[in-house]
């Protein structure tokens, strides 16, 4: 493997190896009260403790898992749901009766999603199903697809009027299994590419979310909920509880948008 | 002669030039402005949706009561810290009436009313009254009706206008003059401009509560509303025609700051003079500097307290609300969270400095883990019991006092989940009694005894925190009710054994009085602490 890759890819994964072994090495539980509130970093409490006397080195750390594992179900789902939508919009947006009826009224509900600010979407949908890992992954996959369905649909667009197309359908090919050998493969890749980036913006709008005091429900370890506790004591000068979450999440953002970037070439 | 581009670049660096003037002197004249001299006051607060009055709903009254007045006040006293002022809250002093007098059988109180001039220039007179009281209880969205009750409840009957400058309440039982005094000292007895507000009653709106809405001057209080923008600022205006004199502080500007560490940090840098809502460890903060003051008064009457709603499980079994109430970290909330800055007076409700009270015979709640468990296993729950308990997303300090539950109460075999939620979803769960616990912070306004011991148990209410209606409670206040005087010695055994049987079947785990969240420049005096927790403006002054 080229060095370069490696030096990539290395960040990304040294962000699962925390997520995956971290919270088992942690020093404190990251979700009882351990010492006094807001004591400054030093050797027993590394990043300190926030304002509730919770540890923040455990929480930053614990919390890598939960934001982690959000962001890849969110990736996953919103780019397994994108590409189906993509599909069943490219393939019959310009066909008659009700299909392509249902695919324009499909492809405008896209445009009028993307058109509202991601957040309060989500403060919308989690105030619905309420907080909780599945809640969020949902809320964040409805506002992440889509994109993903668009990238496809433009892709398929372009696909659809290939001469290997028509050859398929000449030699008995039903239209279903044609779009599943022919048109998936060739217009899917835009999604799989963009999905580090899904993945970067569900931590992102993640944090946003639980800095709006909808996240994950407190104590559990999550770098938005941590750096909304923190923020009104970093406006006090107690910097600490709200900066290593910060810090955190936007690591891992860069660490795995460059993975992204690397695998599907467009980095030198 | 510049080339294009260079004449360019010279206009951008001239424009820059001129927003750099032109900023600096928007920001000299916004340090005058916000800075105030020494007869303008900056407020800091964060978004209470300003209501002017309680025919309007629920809202932030502190701008109301600041436009408005009572017949009779609480008065003012030096508390124990030098410089801050507390009410006495078992006294009234003379305000818009220039006092009462109360009849033999002490059922008929008889207000004699000052010439008071409105913010609009008219007469104080005995129709004001009359019509205020009918307004309060004639509006589908007063708040009157409820909380006046049984003192008043039917004002065309109680109320009687005796000439142009008396009026007279009668109420049905004399125990409940405490109360009833209390009740006309507090935003509840505010009287409005008759005059002013028939001129704008249209048959959709008889009592001009909409138009009001919009239009706050219509009282008789110390200052008028000369700016006001919705979530932004309000700007208020001392009246020189008010009836005590003219305030000390000519402007007060108050502005909405959402974040709690920004309006402290108004103050520390003398942006503002005052802060609300401050958070407790950004008042510990502050403490040590020599140019703010953080007040401290003898006994607040805000309480931290935890509601154990009992028309579902868990809490539906009394045993398990005893062994919360001995589950609950009290001290580590008064120091992790409040810094000090929280005091638990006992295990109750009622302010210890009532007369009559002694508190003998109330359970002895402290945290003691090991009972706790000992009580759950009695009551049939050897392996821990798990609830849900719901917090206001918009309260940092009762968030961070769920936390400390959380990992305290583990040790007694509690397994709790803190839901954070939105503080509309919070208001919602609170009024309907739909989760098993909530954490909250509140105070009864008025400071009767019987009040307090109502104010979150009343039959049918949805102020009835914890669901719980309890009928050998009831017939104790009841029998404290029937004595003819509320404050007697008498009367304070009566409420003690109601408050005994409360703190025993433990609806509502008190955990402590909370002194107020204000941090204010020490160039500000006479800040006085009030039981409704809203500053009168007009009591403050600039050294």
């Amino acid at each position: 493997m080229p060095w370069r890759t490696v030096l990539v890819l290395a960040p990304a994964a040294v962000v699962v190896l925390i997520a995956v072994f971290g919270p088992l090495f942690v020093p404190y539980s990251p979700r009882d009260v351990v010492a006094s509130p807001d004591l400054a970093p030093g050797a027993q409490h590394w990043f300190g403790t926030d304002s509730a006397g919770l540890d923040v080195f455990s929480r930053t750390i614990a919390s890598t898992q939960n934001d982690l594992l959000i962001a890849v179900l969110t990736a996953l789902v919103a780019t397994v749901a994108g590409i189906a939508i993509g599909l069943l919009v490219g393939m019959n947006e310009s066909r008659r009766g009700i299909l392509g009826l249902l695919a324009r009224a499909l492809s405008r509900a896209l445009d009028l999603l993307q058109a509202l600010p991601a957040v309060v979407i989500g403060l919308v949908l989690v105030g619905f199903f309420g907080a909780s890992i599945p809640s969020l992954v949902v809320s964040l996959a409805f506002i992440l697809t889509p994109n993903q369905a668009r990238l496809v649909r433009t892709e398929v667009l372009r696909v659809r009027g290939e001469a290997y197309l028509d050859a398929a359908r000449m030699a008995g090919d039903r239209e279903f299994v044609l779009v599943l050998r022919h048109v998936l493969p060739n217009s899917a890749w835009p999604a799989v590419e963009n999905a580090t980036l899904v993945f970067g913006s569900a931590i992102v709008i993640a944090g946003a979310l639980g800095f709006l005091g909808v996240g994950l429900h407190p104590p559990t370890p999550e770098w938005g909920n941590m750096i909304a506790v923190g923020a009104p004591s970093a406006a006090a000068g107690r910097w600490w509880s709200a900066l290593f979450p910060a810090i955190a999440l936007a690591l891992t953002v860069f660490a795995m948008s460059a993975v992204g970037r690397r695998l599907f070439g467009d980095d030198q | 002669m510049l080339s294009g581009r260079k004449r360019t670049w010279s206009r951008v660096a001239a424009l820059a030039l001129a927003v750099t003037v032109a900023a600096g002197c928007a920001t000299s004249a916004n340090s005058g402005a916000n800075g105030g001299g020494s007869d303008t006051l900056t407020i800091v607060m964060p978004d209470t949706s300003i209501t002017w009055s309680l025919d309007n709903g629920f809202g932030g009254y502190e701008p109301g009561n600041n436009i408005n007045a009572t017949l009779i006040r609480k008065p003012y006293v030096p508390s124990s810290q030098a410089g801050t002022f507390q009410q006495d809250v078992y006294k009234y002093e003379p305000y818009l009436a220039d006092g009462y007098t109360v009849s033999d059988d002490k059922l008929t109180y008889t207000f004699k009313l000052r010439p008071a001039k409105s913010a609009a220039g008219n007469t104080l007179s005995a129709d004001d009254v009359l019509w205020s009281f009918e307004r309060k209880f004639n509006t589908p969205t007063a708040l009157a009706p409820g909380l006046m009750a049984p003192s008043i409840t039917d004002p065309a009957k109680q109320l009687k206008k005796i000439d142009d400058q008396t009026v007279s309440f009668t109420i049905p039982q004399a125990g409940l003059g405490a109360t009833f005094l209390a009740l006309m000292a507090d935003l509840f007895g505010q009287i409005y401009d008759s005059k002013l507000l028939k001129q704008h009653v249209t048959p959709d709106d008889p009592y001009a509560v909409k138009w009001s809405a919009q239009n706050p001057n219509y009282g008789f209080g110390p200052y008028t509303v000369t700016n006001y923008q919705p979530g932004v600022s309000v700007v208020l205006s001392a009246r020189q025609d008010f009836v005590l004199g003219p305030p000390p502080i000519k402007t007060i500007n108050l502005r909405i700051v959402a974040d709690a560490g920004t309006r402290a940090n108004a103050v520390k840098n003398g942006d503002a003079q005052l802060a609300e809502s401050v958070t407790p460890a950004d008042t510990d903060a502050l403490k040590s500097n020599s140019a703010v003051t953080v007040p401290k008064v003898d006994n607040p009457n805000t309480y931290i307290m935890l509601p154990l709603v009992t028309n579902k499980a868990p809490f539906d079994n009394v045993q398990v609300r005893r062994a919360m109430a001995y589950a609950t970290p009290y001290q580590q909330i008064i120091d992790n969270v409040y810094r000090g800055n929280a005091v638990r007076n006992g295990p109750g409700f009622l302010l210890r400095n009532a007369p009559g009270y002694d508190g003998s015979g109330f359970p002895d709640y402290t945290y003691d883990p090991a009972k706790a468990k000992q009580i759950l296993a009695a009551a049939g729950f050897p392996d821990g019991i798990a609830f849900h308990l719901a917090v206001s997303a918009a309260d940092p300090d009762t968030v961070s006092a769920a936390t400390q539950i959380q990992t305290a109460a583990k040790a007694a075999g509690f397994d709790i989940t803190i839901d954070q939620m939105p503080a509309a979803q919070f208001a919602e769960q609170r009024s309907n009694h739909t989760s098993q616990a909530f954490i909250l912070r509140d105070y009864a306004i008025t400071l009767s005894p019987p009040y307090e011991l109502m104010v979150y148990t009343a039959k049918g209410s949805s102020n009835n925190f914890g669901d719980w209606e309890y009928q050998p409670f009831y017939d104790a206040v009841n029998a404290g009710n029937a004595l003819p005087d509320a404050l007697s010695s008498q009367a304070g055994k009566a409420w003690n054994a109601a408050e005994r049987i409360y703190l025993d079947q433990s609806p509502i785990v008190f955990i402590a009085q909370v002194q107020p969240s204000v941090t204010y420049s020490a160039k500000v005096k006479g800040f006085a602490w009030r039981s409704d927790n809203w500053i009168d403006y007009s009591h403050l002054s600039l050294g």
